[in-house]
């Protein structure tokens, strides 16, 4: 069934938006450890930097996985080697909740939309 | 003079297309499974938040809007079936 395609369409958005959450908390608890480095999520493109497997000892892609957490390396460094930005962290969260809210919103329309049809604009 | 009968025999592609089609009643068996699937993987989920999981917000209010979604189709369906059983039963003969 695939009623639900417009649902499942803003899904991995909202698995990013979520999982982005989670690496900027992490960057703005450990803001005092040492050594640590800064991290943040990107979106894998689809089609490009993607290898295809041509043969059966190509290491397959993870599933599902269309992101991936890499670490920053530039900015300045400390003293303590730490470079996580506390300001830039805490814009970064405010941003990123606000986009998972509108994918929330999204998912809520796509709901509703589907109610609807199914009562027949009936209340 | 010879007078020609029309040709009755179905054409073969529209045998074709009566093979190929699946009758009303798999489909409609078809569609119940599909919703007591949704069902399932809705209570699946619930079964793992109360647990303690780590599963995102997000996911447990799609699978759960899915599974509502799911069953008020399903509902719906049924009304219609019924209603048009009835209609067929006060059918005058």
């Amino acid at each position: 069934m695939d009623i639900f395609k417009g649902i499942d369409k803003v899904l991995p958005h909202l698995n990013f938006a979520w999982k982005r959450h989670k690496v900027i908390l992490s960057n703005i608890a450990n803001a005092d450890t040492p050594n640590y480095r800064a991290k943040d999520v990107v979106m894998e493109e689809e089609s490009v930097g993607k290898l295809k497997i041509t043969r059966e000892k190509h290491i397959s892609p993870k599933s599902g996985e269309v992101f991936r957490v890499i670490e920053i390396q530039r900015r300045l460094v400390g003293n303590d080697f730490n470079n996580v930005s506390l300001e830039e962290e805490m814009a970064k969260l405010t941003q990123n909740r606000i986009a998972y809210e509108a994918y929330m919103r999204m998912i809520r329309g796509s709901v509703d939309k589907l109610n609807n049809i199914i009562k027949e604009g009936r209340q | 003079m010879e007078i020609r009968p029309i040709n009755l025999t179905i054409s073969p592609e529209r045998e074709k297309i009566k093979a190929s089609s699946s009758s009303f009643l798999d489909e409609l068996s078809k569609f119940i499974h599909w919703v007591n699937q949704e069902q399932q993987k809705a209570e699946a989920i619930k079964d793992a938040v109360l647990k303690g999981a780590d599963i995102p917000l997000h996911q447990m209010v799609v699978e759960f809007e899915k599974a509502s979604i799911a069953l008020n189709l399903l509902i719906q369906v049924r009304n219609k079936l019924v209603e048009a059983f009835q209609e067929l039963n006060r059918m005058q003969v």
